[in-house]
Parts: structure tokens; sequence; C-alpha cells
């Protein structure tokens, strides 16, 4: 993770020219290949899977998995972790445990719609910038670093105050403006490959641009690109937190956010109302780092 | 030099327009357009009124662009409607409050965090605490953690205060009142600053390692230099292109954390305003501190290109080799 945000599509406009052409081509296949190849630590692969593996069945199956409605006055309020209430129940008698399970399925759709947008958005760009070049480059690219200078969270913030706290908002906000990484790796890979024999071949065979982008370097740049998409991820999941913890967040769909935030109120009577959900959280965002640093060589 | 400074301080103006031109488009895409935008559905006829005149609503829309960016160049956003003043005002006096917190933890998450990423570079045993420490980094919210650090030392251990800046129950002036808000500040700025820390460390670490494969780092150790000095004076300021540029690139969503660690500790700052603000709905308040917050961020990256050229003279224009 922290390798890849040292891409040299990372370093300033004014600084680019001075590595040599070649070194950094070598790199750039370099790097490409690394993301593609099967895994290097299988073990944290297996980690990071039952850390996230739960939640995503809790994502899919909350009725099946929480034992009580998650918006329902369960048993006595503020009851300490203990069978039936595995992690306690909140001011209201509402079982925790039930509100991190209908929790998990706001946060990983976040993650997923909000990571959907932006690798979408960062393979048209980025194979667009490193297909064409010279001005389309420049002007994709610029655009790209203005992109990841704004303040997400706080666009979010705006967005949300002026046109609702929904699901939906938050995919859309977040979904539009996490692009930029992707985009920069995405323009990388497109040029190790744009001079290559068959993208030549291609051209040669009188492929439209558009063919040669869609059919040839589309699916070369895809798998590195999925690879580096899990921070996109977990900073969807920590920035839905941080505004539902604002109260930013739809008042009928449980959020662990919400849960922590409510928690916080009552920290002198159950430490677990705030603890919980915050480990939820850092289950999901670790389990996801986790399996893609196990994908990744370096 | 000094041509491309100013060069670069120009680029920021089609940034603060894109920027403008955003919330023009935003406020007119809010269901029931910026009458509803900037004062909610229950409005007054006379704030009503107010709006339209100084915004100009019964103007063509080019017209009303124009005017509305005109207002932001000179800082005008309205008036908060919870606080009864203009939203600069009302932003500019919580901005310094905020600045205690934000400025200590961005400087001493930068001092320790470079010579920790030096160190982290030399040996490769270190590796999978790092990692490990570079993942929890990136998955625990900063909002939770400070709850936590606050659960530890304010609740449980009593070493510090648990909420606001100053003590209620005293009112002590002076020197005795600089204490009393450091005592405060403690918590919230530790919390901000290992959130902060990790970041850094693990940047410097890969720019250094990056560095030190190269023949020049070793060319400066056989001239005798110390591994200290090779590193610090050679490879450092080499790598430090990427660690500036990206310790800027995380200021926006530094800047994120500190809104929430003073939601946390009851801080009084721009979060606190930000989160009553948007309870309130008080919407020109919340545009008011978008806008600062994403000023603050277009400054501190064009800092970061200026703070580069400055220690790297082959990225100045002109002075560079064909």
């Amino acid at each position: 993770m922290t390798d890849r945000v040292l891409d040299d599509g990372d370093r300033p406009a004014a600084a680019r020219g001075w590595r040599s052409t070649a070194a950094r081509r070598g790199a750039e296949v370099e790097s490409g290949l690394r993301a593609a190849i099967a895994p290097r630590r299988p073990a944290t692969v297996w980690i990071g899977l039952l850390l996230v593996g739960p939640m995503v069945l809790a994502a899919c199956f909350p009725d099946l998995i929480a034992p009580y409605d998650p918006f329902a006055n369960a048993g006595p309020p503020l009851a300490a972790p203990r069978v039936p209430f595995l992690f306690g129940t909140d001011d209201l008698g509402r079982d925790l445990f039930s509100g991190i399970v209908a929790g998990a399925r706001t946060s990983l759709l976040v993650a997923a719609f909000v990571t959907a947008i932006s690798v979408a958005i960062g393979l048209v760009v980025g194979v667009t910038a490193g297909f064409f070049g010279g001005l389309v480059d420049d002007l994709l690219m610029r655009l790209a670093e203005f992109v990841q200078v704004l303040p997400r969270f706080f666009i979010a913030l705006l967005v949300l105050t002026l046109f609702g706290a929904s699901v939906l908002n938050i995919c859309i906000v977040l979904g539009l403006f996490s692009w930029p990484g992707l985009a920069r790796l995405t323009r990388a890979e497109t040029l190790s490959h744009r001079e290559r024999e068959y993208v030549r071949a291609a051209v040669a065979m009188g492929g439209s641009n558009a063919w040669i982008m869609r059919k040839h370097i589309l699916p070369q740049v895809g798998r590195p690109v999925m690879a580096v998409a899990a921070p996109v991820a977990t900073s969807a999941i920590l920035t839905e937190a941080g505004l539902s913890y604002l109260g930013l967040s739809d008042p009928n769909v449980m959020s662990w956010g919400k849960l922590i935030q409510n928690g916080q109120t009552f920290f002198t009577h159950g430490w677990w109302l705030s603890v919980m959900p915050g480990l939820a959280v850092v289950a999901t965002c670790l389990g996801l780092a986790l399996m893609v640093e196990g994908l990744r060589r370096d | 030099m000094s041509r491309y400074v100013a060069w670069r301080l120009f680029q920021i103006v089609p940034m603060l327009w894109a920027v403008g031109t955003a919330l023009f488009v935003l406020l007119h895409l809010t269901p029931g357009g910026p009458i509803v935008a900037l004062t909610g559905e229950f409005a007054g006829p006379d704030t009503v009124a107010a709006i339209e005149s100084r915004l100009g609503l019964d103007r063509p829309l080019h017209e009303q662009y124009v005017r509305f960016l005109a207002l932001l160049a000179r800082g005008d956003l309205g008036e908060s409607y919870f606080y009864k003043a203009p939203v600069l005002d009302v932003v500019l006096s919580h901005l310094p409050t905020t600045l205690v917190l934000v400025a200590p933890a961005l400087l001493l998450a930068a001092l320790f965090g470079i010579p920790m990423g030096i160190f982290a570079a030399r040996g490769r045993h270190v590796g999978t605490g790092l990692l490990v420490l570079s993942l929890l980094a990136f998955a625990v919210p900063v909002f939770w953690l400070g709850h936590l650090l606050r659960l530890a030392f304010s609740v449980e251990l009593g070493w510090f205060p648990i909420h606001g800046m100053v003590d209620a129950r005293a009112d002590p002036t002076g020197l005795a009142y600089g204490l009393d808000v450091a005592h405060h500040a403690a918590l919230p700025v530790l919390t901000l600053t290992l959130h902060q820390l990790a970041f850094t460390m693990l940047l410097t670490r890969s720019a250094m390692i990056f560095e030190r494969r190269r023949p020049y780092f070793v060319t400066a150790l056989m001239k005798g230099n110390s591994l200290w000095r090779a590193e610090s004076r050679h490879a450092l300021p080499n790598g430090s292109l990427s660690i500036v540029t990206l310790f800027a690139n995380r200021i926006g969503w530094f800047m994120a954390g500190a809104l929430l660690i003073e939601i946390v500790y009851g801080w009084p700052g721009l979060g606190q305003l930000a989160n009553g603000a948007t309870r309130n709905r008080d919407y020109p308040l919340v545009i008011g501190i978008v806008l600062a917050v994403t000023l603050v961020t277009l400054m501190a990256n064009l800092a970061a290109d200026l703070l580069y050229m400055w220690i790297d003279p082959r990225v100045r224009p002109g002075e560079r080799r064909a």
C-alpha cells in the first residue's frame, strides 16, 4: 500500500522530467507484473479473508445472523456483553450485535459502490490519458492532481448537508472524488503497453482508437488496478463512518459510525457501546488491506 | 525562480474558479434551488427577499454566476443563521482554535516520522512490525482512536481532562491559561499525531529504500560519510519530493481527522462549528467551513511544491539541464 503511493505519477509535474524515460518505463512494466501475479503471502490473504468474510456474510444475510431487530428494544438497557446479548445492549436496550450486523451492509455497500465508480472513472481517464498522450494527457492529469488535493470528506459533508444524507449520495460523492490514484496507475500501465507490438499491430490492422483501448489495453491494465483499489474501499468505509459519526447518515439505516457516536455518550456506563462497532470498522479495513497486501508482490 | 513562484501562485486561480463554479452548480442543483439550499424549507419572506437580492436570483443565470463568483472573491458568504454574523467572521474566529491542535500535530508527525522512517529503512527485520503498523494506521478511524485514548488516559487513569479546551471551574490567566490549554490539548494532539505519524514514517521509509539502492548513495558512503550523514544529507533531500508531496496531499484527510477529533474531545474549533452547523442546517456556515478547508488544502499543496523547489534545484525551471 505504501509503495504504491510512491508511483511516479505522484511526483509533481515539474519533477517528472529528470528521470530517464527508459528507467521509468522499466519501473512501470515491473510494477504491472508485480501486481498481476499470484499471492506471495498466502497466510496474509487467509487472515484477511477471515476478517472480511464474516462481514460479507453479515452484509448479505443480516436476517439469518442477527438475533434481534437492530432498531427494536430487545432486552434491558446497557446490559454488559454476555449471552444472549453477545456485544451487550445500548441505552434503549437494543442489541448491539444485531446493530453491527446491520451496519456491515451499509459499510460494505458504500465500499463496493465507491470502488466501482472510482475504478470505472479511473480506468477511462487513465487509459485515455496514457493512450493519447500530449495535451489530453496533460489536461487529464492536471485534473487528477486537482481532484486528489480536494478534501473529499468535507465535500461529502457539504453535499450530504445540502442534498440529504442517504447511502446513495455518499456513494456518488465519494466515488466521484476517489479516482485520481487509480487513474494515475492506469495511465502508467497504459504507457507501458502503448508501444508494444500487439498494440502496433492492432493500429496497423486499422483498429479504431476506441476499439484498441477497449479490446487490447483495458484487459491488460485492469488487473493491476483492481489490486490497488483496496485503499479506495477502506477510505470509503472510514469516511462513511466519520460522516455518520457526525450525524450525516440516513436515520433509517444502521451504520457503524452512528453506533460509535451513540456509544460515546454512554462511555461511563458501557465501554462496549463504542468499542465494538469501532472494532468492526478496524477488522473490515484491516482485512481488506491484508488481502491485497498478500496478493501483491514487492 | 521568482517567475516560477509567480506562475505557480497564478495556477491556483483556475482551481479557485473551479471550486466556485462547482459550488454554484451544487446550489442550483439542490432540490428547490439556492433559496432552499441556503435557508431550508421554512424561511421567512424577509430572508428569502434578502437572498434573492444578494444573489440576484431574478437575473439571467449567467449574470447570477458572475455575481456569485464576485461575492465569493470578496469573501462574502452571507450570514450564518445560528450565529447571526457574517460567515467569514465566524469561520475566522474558530480557525485559530483548530490550529492549536493541527499545527503541533503536523509538526510532531514530521519531526518524529521522518527520522523513524530513515531508521526503518535500514533493516529488514522491522518489516513485519511496520507492515502491521501501517495497515493499522490505514484501518483505525481517528475518532475511535481518540475515544479509546480518552477512555484509557482520562477516564481510567485520570491524567488528562475529558472534555473541552479550558477548565470551566477555574479562570486562569497568563501562563496558567496556556498550561491549562496545553493540558487539555495533549490527548487530541497525541491522537492526531499518531494518525499522521505512521503515514509519515511509512512514506519516508519507502522513499529511503528507493534512494538507498541508487549509486550516489553508495558513493556518498565510500567517500567516508557516516551512515546517518549519507542518509540525512544525501538520500533524504533526493527522496523528499514524494515525502513532501504526499504529506501535503494528505492534508485534506488530516483536516477531516482534526474535525472529528474536536468533536470527540469537545474542542471548540472548526470541527465543533461544523458539527453544530450540519445539525442546525446552517447552510451558509457549512459552505464557509468547507470552502475554508478546501482553501487550506490547496494552499498546503502549493506550499509543498514551493518547498520542494527550494530543497531540490533540479526541479527549478530554467535551471534544469536541457
